[in-house]
């Protein structure tokens, strides 16, 4: 009965990897690319010890351990220690995207277009997809394992040593491969490859942020968490194996109950079983922008839910750091003296660069829609009706114009609420909102290339997800790991006024403002003009 | 000896009952035709015999062994194509054809190339750039390039033009004079008609007929053009006539097969000048079984 249900496992492996191994380079270097260059350049940016202790001081507060876990060795704050927490959970999220597509990819997105009932037709066991599958993630993960202990180890970095660095790449791959078994979980439930990962990054959205507030007010519950697995191993300061057993034992059961589900269920089915629609179109789906905003309903509300939870979080943790300055002799060196200023409100305006990055995410997905369903070649079939392509547009960019204005006054309101929780009466919120409002023609500017990019060369649309990732890096790590300044000057970000440290100053929000104008009206031309494209 | 032999089996999603108690047989070395609307069975009924889905009551049997419980072994012996084939997009219609083959267990190379010629396919293009004719062709070419003793085909032309189906036609004649089993499901009747030696109609999951086309068409009305020397009076009256259209000496009508007799005899004494007789098409079958399935749901 194994041998049958497990039977051309091997050659699924193989052929997983056949098809694959251009994404699989592309996720080494991109990962193990960045840690070396990171850990690389360690010594030069902090030569002496002290130096060191102050970063360790400044990155240990509340609202860091939010965003980056708990320093594993405050003491010992060793070149290794400081890479791997200011590296490591970042990329452990990274790992656990990787893995979440790749499952999803070869299960459900192989079973819903129908090539899984291909393969099933040849001489290969019930289970051999789903097995071959998460062996090939198995292998993957050990490999990131193995590359990021060779690359760093030899490095020769003070510190930074082969058994650290083994560890270091053994707390990202057991995060991945954990991901890899939740995923495979999510696979049984869900009928379609869309609420599949779904459910899986929804499940790492709450991993992260059940272990930013478990890490700040009760680490021990943070060990519920698949994510908090990764820092808990401690690469560098104490190599902990308790958190790769767990994580292992963990995966192992969940594999077990997901090739237990999988074998129960039908060939197409999931045991939450899809709803069923409407028999007629609604009023407002038959406009333009009304099929722009029913295609993308469940994403748009999720969205506003996440920006208001993002501004919860933020709000919860940065209260906390008036206090904590005041405690820390050393750090209290480090915020100018003469500053009429809270060092709250300093933190204000790096917190509103960040909210406002992450909310042109969705702004940029409601847009690239278009692009997406003129590749499947759906909006030929409306453009073949009498509907322009240029109102067809309007309806996809009015979705994003409209979500940046929800998404400002929510993610303010969230954080508002969360900081006077708190703390009572510390913060305005007209003034919040007005130092989020600012960051608009900014993230209108990133908007309006995508038009540009949708009209110009939509093939590329690709790279502006490159390019917003620089912008959270640069703008986020930037002054943390003193990036040099210049990077930050191509981020529209950087040129926004920080409310309420700073005045108001109007020009670079017209020059913004006039660039996304520009860029979009650039973008509408060309789109008007050129040819619709499928199967690009 | 029966290749496949379904016995009883019904299958249910939910409370949705897809298939009745189907009972169905392919013998060796036949083609057997599969006929039916969207939505009547037929690819639950290949899914079943595929072994992809559990029956829920009766059993299908391939080869003298169970489609669920010996699924691989089954499959070392047949080939399927689906009728709406998807690909990944970003490996080639070659190294697809190749991975379909080592999968089944097949290394003709030459008999693989000679079919991608005869299919008129470019083997070197990524399947994202593929129509559904081309992708279809893929599935196929791997297929008939395996060494199969059942060939399970479900739609398989859907996507194809006209040229490419008859070279389909022509693999399926071959296969069969190869003495081979083919399962082939379809809407295109015309193709059914030329290929298969036996055909099974489902509809709501129920097999509402089977047996050879000749079998079937007894079951039915034979169509008549008739031109008499004298007009011919009260036709209508008879047992089983259908349809009559009278114009002046011309008539035509159907009648049901076991009323031909009564019917020439009664126009004989009206002086036949000229007869001519067609046999109800497949389609005319299938419209007619449908017809009466939907009129006893009206009742």
């Amino acid at each position: 009965m194994f041998k049958k249900n497990f039977y051309g496992t091997c050659r699924l492996i193989r052929f997983n990897f056949r098809k694959d191994r251009l994404h699989i380079i592309f996720w080494f270097i991109a990962l193990v690319g960045i840690a070396v260059s990171y850990a690389y350049s360690y010594p030069s940016m902090f030569s002496s010890e002290a130096e060191r202790l102050i970063m360790a001081q400044t990155l240990n507060n509340p609202a860091m351990t939010a965003m980056l876990g708990p320093v594993s060795d405050p003491n010992n704050y060793s070149y290794g220690v400081l890479f791997s927490h200011e590296m490591l959970l970042f990329t452990a999220v990274a790992v656990a995207i990787m893995n979440i597509l790749f499952v999803a990819r070869h299960t459900r997105m192989d079973e819903e277009e129908g090539r899984l009932e291909m393969i099933r037709s040849f001489p290969v066991g019930r289970l051999s997809s789903l097995a071959s599958t998460l062996i090939e993630m198995l292998i993957i993960n050990i490999l990131i394992t193995l590359l990021h202990g060779i690359a760093l180890g030899s490095l020769g970095v003070e510190s930074i040593n082969f058994r650290g660095s083994f560890f270091y790449g053994a707390a990202l791959g057991i995060v991945g491969f954990t991901f890899a078994s939740i995923t495979s979980f999510c696979v049984q439930l869900m009928e379609n490859n869309r609420h599949t990962t779904g459910m899986a990054f929804g499940i790492l959205g709450f991993s992260f942020l059940l272990r930013a507030i478990t890490d700040i007010n009760a680490p021990k519950l943070s060990w519920l968490s698949p994510l908090s697995w990764s820092y808990k191993i401690e690469p560098y300061a104490h190599n902990k194996f308790l958190p790769i057993l767990i994580s292992i034992v963990f995966s192992l059961l969940l594999i077990s109950l997901s090739l237990y589900l999988n074998s129960l269920r039908d060939l197409g089915k999931g045991f939450i079983p899809q709803k069923k629609g409407r028999a007629y179109a609604s009023k407002t789906l038959v406009s333009p922008l009304g099929l722009a905003f029913r295609l993308q309903r469940t994403g748009f509300f999720t969205w506003i839910i996440v920006m208001f939870i993002f501004g919860l979080t933020f709000g919860s943790v940065f209260v906390d750091i008036d206090a904590f300055f005041k405690e820390n002799d050393v750090l209290a060196r480090l915020i100018p003296q003469d500053s009429e200023y809270k060092l709250t409100d300093q933190f204000i305006g790096l917190l509103m660069s960040i909210v406002s990055i992450m909310a042109t995410i969705p702004v940029l997905m409601f847009l690239l829609k278009l692009w997406q369903e003129e590749k499947s070649g759906r909006i030929e079939a409306l453009v073949s009706k009498s509907l322009s392509k240029q109102k067809l547009f309007f309806g996809f960019f009015s979705i994003s114009i409209i979500f940046i204005a929800i998404a400002s006054f929510v993610s303010v309101l969230g954080l508002y609420l969360s900081a006077n929780a708190v703390l009572p009466d510390s913060l305005e919120f007209g003034m919040l909102l007005k130092a989020n409002l600012v960051f608009i023609p900014s993230i209108t500017l990133i908007l309006s290339f995508g038009v540009f990019l949708i009209g110009y060369l939509p093939k590329l649309t690709g790279v502006l997800w490159g390019y917003l990732g620089y912008c959270f890096f640069v703008i986020f790590l930037g002054d943390m790991i003193q990036l040099p300044g210049w990077m930050k000057k191509f981020t529209p970000f950087d040129y926004i006024p920080k409310i309420p440290v700073e005045e108001i100053k109007a020009m670079p929000l017209v020059i913004l403002s006039i660039l996304s104008i520009g860029f979009t009206i650039l973008g509408i031309l060309c789109y008007r003009n050129r040819n619709l494209q499928q199967n690009a | 000896m029966n290749v496949v032999e379904v016995k009883n089996v019904s299958k249910k999603f939910g409370k949705f009952t897809a298939l009745h108690k189907i009972d169905l047989s392919v013998k060796k070395g036949e083609v057997f035709g599969f006929i039916g609307p969207n939505g009547a069975g037929k690819s639950t009924t290949i899914r079943i015999l595929l072994g992809i889905l559990k029956p829920n009551s009766g059993y299908a049997k391939l080869f003298g062994m169970d489609a669920w419980k010996d699924a691989v072994e089954i499959h070392k012996r047949i080939s399927y194509v689906p009728g709406d084939v998807n690909l990944w997009p970003n490996l080639t219609g070659g190294e697809i054809i190749d991975l379909f083959m080592q999968l089944q267990g097949s290394n003709n190379k030459e008999k693989r190339d000679v079919l991608i010629q005869k299919f008129d396919l470019d083997p070197t293009k990524k399947c994202r750039t593929y129509s559904k004719g081309n992708r279809q062709k893929v599935a196929l070419i791997a297929a008939f390039a395996s060494d199969a003793d059942l060939y399970i085909l479900d739609e398989p032309t859907s996507g194809l033009d006209p040229l490419m189906e008859r070279i389909f036609q022509e693999c399926v004649e071959e296969i069969k004079e190869q003495g081979k089993s083919v399962l082939l499901s379809s809407h295109i009747l015309s193709e059914v008609e030329r290929l298969c030696d036996r055909v099974a109609i489902i509809r709501e999951g129920n097999i509402i007929e089977t047996g050879s086309i000749n079998q079937l068409r007894h079951l039915t009305q034979t169509i008549f053009k008739v031109e008499t020397v004298k007009e011919v009076r009260d036709l209508d009256k008879l047992d089983g006539i259908n349809d009559l259209l009278v114009e002046g000496k011309h008539l035509s009508f159907q009648v049901d097969n076991e009323n031909i007799e009564n019917i020439m005899a009664y126009l004989v004494p009206y002086g036949i000048k000229k007869i001519d007789s067609t046999p109800p098409t497949l389609e005319e079958l299938f419209m007619r079984h449908y017809e009466i399935s939907s009129d006893e749901k009206e009742v």
